[in-house]
């Protein structure tokens, strides 16, 4: 059976960039979305030395809309707003791996304490 | 690259179980930011799955509460979880209404023909599916054996047809998995060996353990050391791990305590030298979650941390099928 994603149905789920005609500079608006993943993305792209400006808004805690706003320093903004995301895929599938590890790790420590 | 390495804090991601028993885990989290830590916090409390009782059908009811009321209560009931991940959403499911895939049935049928009263309870409620079932709340409370939904008086009946199904905690704060999700950054505590070296002796005792007057005085858990041989203060960082493990609030206790003291070494100069300070560890957090018993606690934080890269995947998905689309239709990667 194939997993279905977490959190809203997917169709309701929207994502608009407002970017003008500069493509080194963009809005990303994205549904569904607050600050679980907001505020991890921005740490993430502020940390990028090709990023010059980051931040994101969650504009009303009643209405389920998150705003990223990035500017470059020239590549597309859309392509460091998806490394950013790589980044942070990689960094939980990590975590993933290593806690099943960890608990592991604890029981066998724990009965062998007994 | 190494996997999910965070450049800026210079190591892997990792994972140290401090304690677990049947209904909590304390766990520490290395080489991460805050935000990503706060993440992890924010699904375990609003983005796991469970089942819960979502619809509620009365047939019968003349106990003293009224309908609404009870529906509620039969919602908040917690249900064993484990197997949430094999049902579907109910608003993802291709049935018209419920089917087993998405739903589980509840039936609740009772009459109070004692003499007095009887309790109705989670135990009265026969469940459909043998996994999904109310947790066994046996010992909680006084003598309930249960968790009570209401209290019927002779002759009184309830009899109601349930559905729980599957959802999250942002939906609907009956399906939050946790009691608590308690996370703090680790501490590390650092002695001035100089200025504590220039107290009296019964001061240095004092400060390692014996009770003052003053609650914030005395050193919490005994986690310091006066060696009589070599003079000198020590932590006990076994004692340490210990302490974080079992009190989350261990370095926020530590941290009074170090202000007490330091303020007393300032009394008379204000110039005088901090004696301990209580240092914040950022990279490194401690969660303690406390399962409401529909799943164990390890199980919580696992799929919530699936549930995250999931959650970043899908989101991955969409912004690149977003910019496709945004190229197509304006050009506006020309810019370039
Ligand atoms: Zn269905």
């Amino acid at each position: 059976m194939e997993e279905e994603p977490e959190g809203a149905p997917r169709e309701t789920r929207t994502l608009s960039i407002d970017s003008g005609s500069d493509a080194s500079k963009a809005t990303f608006t994205l549904t569904h979305e607050d600050h679980t993943l907001g505020n991890a993305v921005r740490y993430i792209l502020a940390k990028n030395p090709q990023v010059s400006f980051v931040g994101y808004s969650v504009p009303h805690p009643s209405e389920p809309k998150m705003n990223v706003r990035v500017q470059t320093t020239g590549v597309p903004a859309s392509d460091v707003l998806l490394d950013s995301l790589v980044t942070l895929y990689k960094v939980a599938d990590h975590i993933d791996q290593t806690f099943a590890a960890a608990v592991d790790e604890f029981k066998t420590k724990s009965s062998q304490r007994v | 690259m190494e996997r999910g390495k965070d450049e800026r804090l210079g190591g892997e991601p990792g994972v140290e179980v401090l304690h677990l028993t049947e209904d909590r885990i304390t766990f520490m989290l290395n080489n991460v930011d805050i935000s990503v830590a706060n993440s992890l916090r924010r699904v375990m409390l609003a983005e796991v799955p469970t089942m819960a009782i979502d619809l509620v059908e009365v047939k019968e009811n003349t106990s003293v509460l009224h309908d609404e009321f009870i529906a509620h209560r039969l919602g908040l009931i917690p249900l064993r979880s484990e197997m949430a991940a094999q049902f579907n959403y109910a608003r993802d499911c291709t049935c018209d209404d419920s089917c087993p895939r998405c739903s589980v049935k509840f039936t609740l049928d009772v009459k109070c023909e004692e003499a007095h009263r009887r309790n109705i309870t989670s135990k009265d409620l026969v469940s459909e599916h043998p996994d999904v079932v109310p947790i066994d709340a046996d010992g909680l409370g006084d003598d309930l054996g249960g968790i009570v939904i209401v209290k019927m008086g002779r002759g009184q009946e309830l009899r109601i047809e349930a559905i729980a199904r599957k959802g999250i905690g942002k939906e609907h704060a009956k399906f939050n998995p946790v009691g608590t999700v308690a996370m703090c950054a680790d501490g590390a505590i650092d002695l001035n060996h100089d200025a504590l070296s220039t107290l009296p002796l019964d001061k240095i005792y004092e400060f390692v353990n014996t009770p003052t007057d003053d609650p914030p005085g005395n050193c919490p858990a005994k986690v310091l050391l006066y060696n009589d041989i070599s003079k000198a203060i020590q932590v006990n960082e076994q004692a340490v791990d210990e302490e974080k493990a079992r009190d989350i609030n261990f370095f926020d206790k530590m941290a009074y305590f170090a202000e007490w003291w330091n303020d007393f070494n300032q009394l008379k100069d204000k110039t005088a030298p901090e004696l301990i300070r209580i240092r914040d560890r950022p990279d490194r957090f401690i969660y303690s979650v406390e399962s409401t018993g529909v799943m164990p606690p390890a199980l919580i934080a696992k799929v919530a941390i699936d549930v995250l890269r999931e959650k970043v995947n899908q989101l991955q998905r969409e912004v690149a099928k977003g910019v496709e689309d945004a190229m197509d239709g304006h050009g506006y990667a020309m810019a370039m």
